[in-house]
């Protein structure tokens, strides 16, 4: 019994070191650890498409790794935004994409916000991004309501 | 008692061991492939069951397929056949718990027992069907652990040679 007691170990150990390893080469990856309360509530939120938490948000701002974009109509992102992110009204989108268009594919991540949770402009941003073909669009749930209850800075202007 | 020497003496036979290690192995390497092509969805099988802290959810969803695929391997390889027979037993123990607490909840999820994507929910022919699997693994336990025959038709024995 001993001996397939330690076989069994050995096999729990290599299956778990073998996991965790294809796990970090892969693109399909997922992180070792997630919140998935936070996920399952966010994607409630946006009616199944990607959302991502502040934490996320923060990460990507430092890094300049994707690009935040506004959904919400020009006045209020004049009032503040995120700062670097750039203005597509979901109202104006037909107009105001084409401009952007460019900017839109060539970035490795798009994150869309409105005001925070209880607005939808930017879960219908992102389903029409998704539409015009723009690849890997995310959706910051928590918006301009979690980001400045974080303390985090705010760009004026447009 | 002669009949129950001969039935022993028949589940006792290195072809019909073989043959049930070659079912069990399969039925458990089968199950592992979409899972471990799909580990985000497996994730989300996991977390649906509502058994495991959110910390350990993303751990089990990428170390168990790889657990189900190596000792299914060592199985039907005839390696290390003690150790993966009683790491499918204590799988299906904990697999048949988990569907059997959550029937007993009524959660109305789907099992995530062979593929990730799976329209159907639960239903008790899925705890039937893992019984049935515990079957053999036991029988394998009984004859490998119990009756401590060796394991014929493994690669040990080829390299042996």
């Amino acid at each position: 019994m001993k001996r397939s007691l330690l076989q069994s170990i050995g096999i729990i150990i290599i299956s778990g070191a073998l996991g965790i390893a294809v796990n970090a080469f892969r693109a399909e990856g997922i992180p070792l650890m997630e919140r998935w309360q936070e996920k399952v509530l966010n994607e409630q939120l946006t009616g199944g498409l990607p959302a991502v938490s502040l934490k996320q948000v923060k990460e990507v701002y430092k890094r300049g790794d994707a690009l935040l974009v506004d959904a919400r109509d020009p006045e209020f992102f004049e009032q503040g935004h995120i700062p670097g992110a750039v203005s597509l009204p979901v109202r104006d989108f037909d107009s105001v994409f084409p401009r952007l268009e460019e900017q839109l594919r060539a970035a490795p991540r798009v994150i869309t916000y409105c005001d925070g949770a209880s607005c939808e402009m930017s879960v219908e941003l992102t389903e029409k991004l998704l539409f015009a073909g723009v690849d890997w669009v995310e959706i910051f749930t928590g918006g301009m309501q979690q980001w400045q209850g974080a303390g985090q800075p705010i760009e004026e202007g447009r | 008692m002669g009949e129950d020497r001969h039935i022993a003496s028949w589940l006792s036979h290195p072809n019909v061991a073989f043959v049930a290690r070659v079912v069990l192995g399969c039925v458990f390497i089968y199950a592992s492939l979409d899972k471990i092509r799909h580990p985000d969805l497996f994730a989300e099988a996991v977390y649906n069951y509502q058994l495991l802290p959110e910390v350990a959810v993303n751990l089990v969803a990428i170390c168990l397929p790889w657990l189900e695929l190596l000792s299914g391997v060592l199985l039907i390889l005839g390696l290390w056949v003690r150790g993966s027979v009683l790491v499918l037993s204590g799988l299906l123990l904990v697999f048949l718990g988990a569907l059997g607490i959550n029937l007993a909840r009524g959660l109305d999820i789907h099992c995530g027992c062979f593929t990730t994507q799976s329209a159907h929910t639960m239903t008790v022919l899925d705890l039937f069907r893992d019984s049935l699997f515990l079957l053999l693994a036991f029988y394998l336990f009984w004859l490998y652990q119990i009756r401590g025959i060796e394991t014929r038709f493994s690669l040990a024995q080829v390299l042996k040679r």
